[in-house]
């Protein structure tokens, strides 16, 4: 995951890609509240298909193209993510810093509640909670690791893509990143209900839910790690490797999504 | 909710004694107080009457967090707890301070902070999800360790809900006793109030949203500053070795470079070279570990640094010591600073940076972070084993308690005396146990022979209210006496050692000084002071006034503030308006930054009124603003004012005093707070009710 070699001469700041190929804004907007209005500068052709010609070729033209998918459309992603927020627990300090620049610098206030990185769940216990005794699990009582929880910005089917009854969730470029479009969100949580990893939360103030954009392709959680502990790398499929928090109720919000799932899963 | 950022609005009042919880409006009551001990000192203020003794039920214990707590300003989890103290000989109020998640847990639950009154029945925990607060039974959990509290107040509000507890000290009514959050931050000399109150633990829970008024994008730009401007660890700004980035290096903590180690990660992490400039590495640039334990011993068992919410800067190493299995604790351990030499004391000079020494202070710091007892910063040991060195203990403990210690073990350095030891001090068992529990003021009184020690020194160098010679003369000359005199305990008052401990060479300190305090004079090298002068008087005043707002803000005061830089393009100059820039930004209350100083110097000359009313004086200056002997008298032969000591000259020192009382605006003579003075920080009322009691001048 970490190259461990070569670390004090330049492990680079989150400025200045210390790994080629994530997808990038060309110039950074010292706030994200920018975002929004890079990405729709961005949008490219719409590279996701609707099952044209079956799963192989769906696939190919998903990783080829830059895709967005538009909220609102009863459509199935099948574009990948090009960027993934990966962290390393062994560097995290657990200062939350990264909690806080994700809703200070985007939404105005301080929540780690409804942070989109998640590392205050994890720091006195680790994942599995308090259940494991206070000496052999993760955690500050344990190990002393901090585990950082960070979208992992799933590949089809997207679960909470899947479960959204309004279709509010959309494959927004340059990154495609799943982005939960806030204009038609009503907080129904369905996707929280169903996302595995428990990464979307509800925003009561707001009600609305909100998720892992990467910042457009400038995460601000990257920009604030003191130690350099989360990194923003090319996306890769890690829902196989990350333990799952819950499990997923497998609901799918619409009859049109059901049929368009048919096509490929029948 | 408020009109302004950073405060959610309500503070929270529990009295246990009736079981009444509720609300008060911060904004209202507590605005000019900031939160934090500005809040508390006005509770302790108006509420609770003078001669009220530390444990009695009308006694208030006030969790203190501020504006800032929670907020993305750096190293914002520090919560002031305050309330008249068991430790002080005089009942005296004073603050422990503890980092952590809890304070920033608070505030996401939607509390500016709490205070608790009353005396339950029987014993009870709190516990606090956001807006639901119940008193809740805590049979199940008195007489078990902080550890075992935590774990089982986790297991029912969840695994992110953060605890603030006491052990089995805290019940016991050991003087010397802590309240700790997160598995190794503790406030210290308060946890025997708890205990009296029958209240076990606090458990918070909270989702909800602190505001930042500030535009993001102008409130980054300040982030970033002052992120840009933060050297290391106890106001480190310039790197302990050269380092090809820095133009000068110094005694600092600032210590890591090439080939330094967190040796335990898993893979080892490197920390290397951490440039001023490189903001994604300032949590590697001071390895306590290596500081605490010795640079080989240090690294080899650091897992990593570790610390509060919202610090970079990260002051806790977390240490795997797979050797502490066989004494039935975790491998796993941590503390900080004196924390980590806890256990060490108990023997007899284990050498500083043996693995001798790290399993000494690793299982010591295991066994006292469970019984929540306080080192009280070393002190106490130091007596302790003057005390068994020279027999004082044989001849006042009596011989069949004196006899079951396990002073064997003692001898041999084997770590299992501490499980001995300590058990009798968290437990305050015969006579040693007394000793221990009650610290070093209230030893004076059954053991004559400190009395002359304490006064006398060096090494066991004491005030009367009960800290060594720590950041005071020895470190800072009159500036560091003007400040230890000031507090009811060890003032731990680092915004004045910080300026001292950055590193930096003398000629830059000056220049740095000039501009902070007016002239250069107030700046001395160590070891090397010269006479009072008002410099000096200016130096104290504003590290005061800094820790004041440090504590009720709140912001973390063993790093902060930010007068110096690492920065040699800015001359090594900080900015030292950053509180009130945050300040302005978070909560959208444009005060100008003498405003905010006026505040801070309004928190402090409250705690001085409450002082006065307290001891029922009007002469602070004769009656609580004392000297130890050893500052004036040590070493024997040195002359003050030269090269090589720290020995200072009586009749300097009143003029000293003379300078300070001006500059806090207080009478000259007895250091008394006057009325025009308390009337221009808008205290008129404490003026009126000095006066009623005629303690003003």
């Amino acid at each position: 995951m970490t190259n461990h070699q070569d670390l004090t001469e330049n492990r680079g700041s989150p400025f200045s890609p210390a790994v080629e190929g994530a997808e990038r804004p060309e110039k950074l907007e010292s706030s994200t509240l920018g975002v929004s209005a890079l990405l729709q500068r961005s949008v490219g052709r719409r590279g996701f298909l609707k099952a044209a010609g079956g799963v192989g070729t769906a696939l190919v033209g998903s990783l080829y193209f830059a895709g967005t998918l538009r909220a609102g459309e009863d459509v199935v992603a099948l574009d990948n993510a090009k960027g993934l927020v990966v962290g390393d627990p062994t560097r995290c300090v657990g200062c939350r810093r990264c909690e806080i620049a994700c809703t200070e610098f985007k939404d105005g206030k301080t929540q780690p509640a409804i942070s989109r990185i998640k590392v205050g769940r994890n720091y006195m216990f680790g994942p599995k909670g308090v259940q494991r005794g206070m000496w052999r699990g993760e955690g500050r009582f344990g190990n002393h690791r901090s585990i950082q929880d960070t979208c992992l910005q799933c590949p089809h089917p997207v679960p909470c893509l899947l479960a959204c009854p309004k279709n509010a969730i959309e494959v927004q470029g340059p990154t495609n990143a799943r982005v939960i479009n806030t204009e038609i969100c009503d907080g129904c949580a369905m996707c929280v209900a169903n996302c595995p990893f428990e990464m979307i939360s509800i925003d009561a103030e707001r009600e609305v839910a909100t998720k892992c954009d990467l910042c457009g392709g400038a995460p601000e959680c990257v920009q604030a790690c003191p130690t350099g502990a989360l990194r923003y790398v090319p996306w890769r499929n890690r829902t196989k490797e990350i333990p799952q928090r819950a499990s997923r109720w497998g609901f799918i919000g619409t009859q049109e999504k059901r049929e368009s799932c048919m096509e490929c899963h029948q | 909710m408020s009109d302004f950022g950073g405060w959610r609005g309500k503070t929270l009042r529990v009295d246990l004694s009736t079981g009444k919880i509720s609300a008060e409006d911060t904004i209202e009551k507590y605005m000019n107080f900031l939160g934090g001990t500005g809040l508390a000192y006005k509770v302790l203020w108006d509420e609770v009457p003078p001669g009220t003794k530390p444990w009695d039920p009308e006694n208030r214990l006030i969790f203190g967090i501020g504006p800032l707590t929670g907020t993305g300003a750096l190293m914002s989890s520090r919560v002031s707890i305050t309330s008249f103290s068991p430790v002080n000989y005089m009942d005296l109020h004073s603050d422990g301070h503890m980092g952590g998640h809890w304070g920033a847990e608070l505030k996401f639950a939607g509390w500016d902070s709490i205070i608790i009154q009353g005396k339950a029945d029987r014993p009870v925990w709190l516990s606090i999800e956001d807006d639901k607060v119940q008193i809740r039974d805590a049979a199940h959990l008195w007489r078990n360790g902080i550890f075992r509290t935590t774990v089982e107040i986790c297991e029912e509000m969840g695994p992110d809900a953060h605890v603030a507890a006491i052990g089995q000290a805290g019940e016991n009514l050991v003087r010397m006793s802590t309240i700790m959050c997160d598995r190794s931050h503790s406030g210290g000399g308060h946890g025997s109030v708890m205990g009296a109150k029958n209240l076990k633990a606090i458990g918070v829970r909270g989702s909800g949203s602190i505001r930042i008024m500030e535009d993001p994008k102008k409130w980054k730009e300040l982030v970033q500053h002052s992120l840009h401007l933060l050297g290391a660890n106890s106001g480190a700004m310039v790197p302990a070795t050269p380092q090809p980035w820095a133009e000068y290096y110094g005694r600092s903590r600032w210590n890591t470079r090439k080939g330094f180690y967190w040796g335990s990660a898993s893979p080892p992490i490197e920390t290397g070279i951490c440039s001023a400039d490189d903001l994604n590495r300032i949590g590697y640039r001071t390895h306590k570990a290596a500081f605490d334990h010795g640079d080989e011993i240090g690294q080899r068992y650091c897992v990593r640094s570790g610390g509060c919410y919202g610090c970079p800067i990260k002051c806790h190493p977390l240490m795997e010591v797979p050797e502490l299995e066989q004494y039935g604790v975790s491998r796993f351990q941590s503390n900080t600073c004196v924390g980590n030499s806890f256990g060490m004391r108990f023997f007899e000079s284990p050498q500083r940076g043996s693995k001798e020494a790290l399993v000494l202070s690793q299982l010591g710091s295991a066994i006292a972070d469970d019984y929540g007892i306080w080192a009280g910063y070393g002190l106490l040991l130091n007596d302790f084993m003057h005390a068994y060195k020279n027999d004082i203990l044989k001849k006042h403990v009596p011989s069949k308690e004196y006899e079951s210690v396990k002073w064997d073990l003692m001898e041999k350095k084997d770590p299992r005396f501490l499980f001995d030891i300590m058990k009798r001090f968290a437990y305050r068992e015969g006579e040693i146990g007394a000793f221990l529990a009650d610290g070093a003021p209230m030893l004076e009184d059954k053991y004559p022979e400190f009395k002359d020690l304490h006064r006398h020194g060096p090494s066991l160098g004491c005030f009367k209210l009960g800290h060594r010679d720590h950041h005071g003369c020895n470190q800072l000359g009159q500036v560091g006496a003007l400040i230890n005199m000031f507090y009811n305990r060890d003032p731990m008052c680092h915004s004045a050692s910080n300026f001292d401990g950055s590193g930096l060479p003398l000629h830059v300190k000056k220049q740095v000084g000039e501009k902070l305090f007016g002239t250069s004079d107030a700046v001395d090298g160590r070891n090397d002071f010269t006479p009072m002068n008002h410099g000096k008087a200016v130096f104290a005043r504003m590290a005061l006034v800094y820790q004041a707002l440090h504590d009720s803000l709140t912001l973390c005061n063993y790093t902060l503030p930010w007068w110096c830089s690492p920065h040699k393009s800015r001359g090594y100059y900080g900015d030292p308006e950053m509180e009130t820039k945050l300040y302005r930004a978070i909560t959208g209350d444009q005060i100008s930054h003498q405003e905010m100083m006026d505040t801070g110097l309004r928190i402090l000359t409250l705690h001085r009124a409450i002082t006065a009313r307290t001891m029922n004086t009007k002469n602070l200056r004769r009656d609580h603003d004392l000297m130890n002997d050893w500052m004036f008298d040590n070493p024997k032969d040195a002359v003050p004012f030269t090269r090589g000591n720290s020995k200072m000259d009586r009749n300097d020192m009143e003029l000293a005093r003379d300078l300070f009382y001006e500059e806090m605006g207080y009478d000259k003579t007895t250091g008394m707070p006057t009325r025009v003075g308390l009337e221009r920080l808008k205290l008129g009322n404490v003026a009126a009710d000095l006066e009623k009691r005629s303690l003003i001048v």
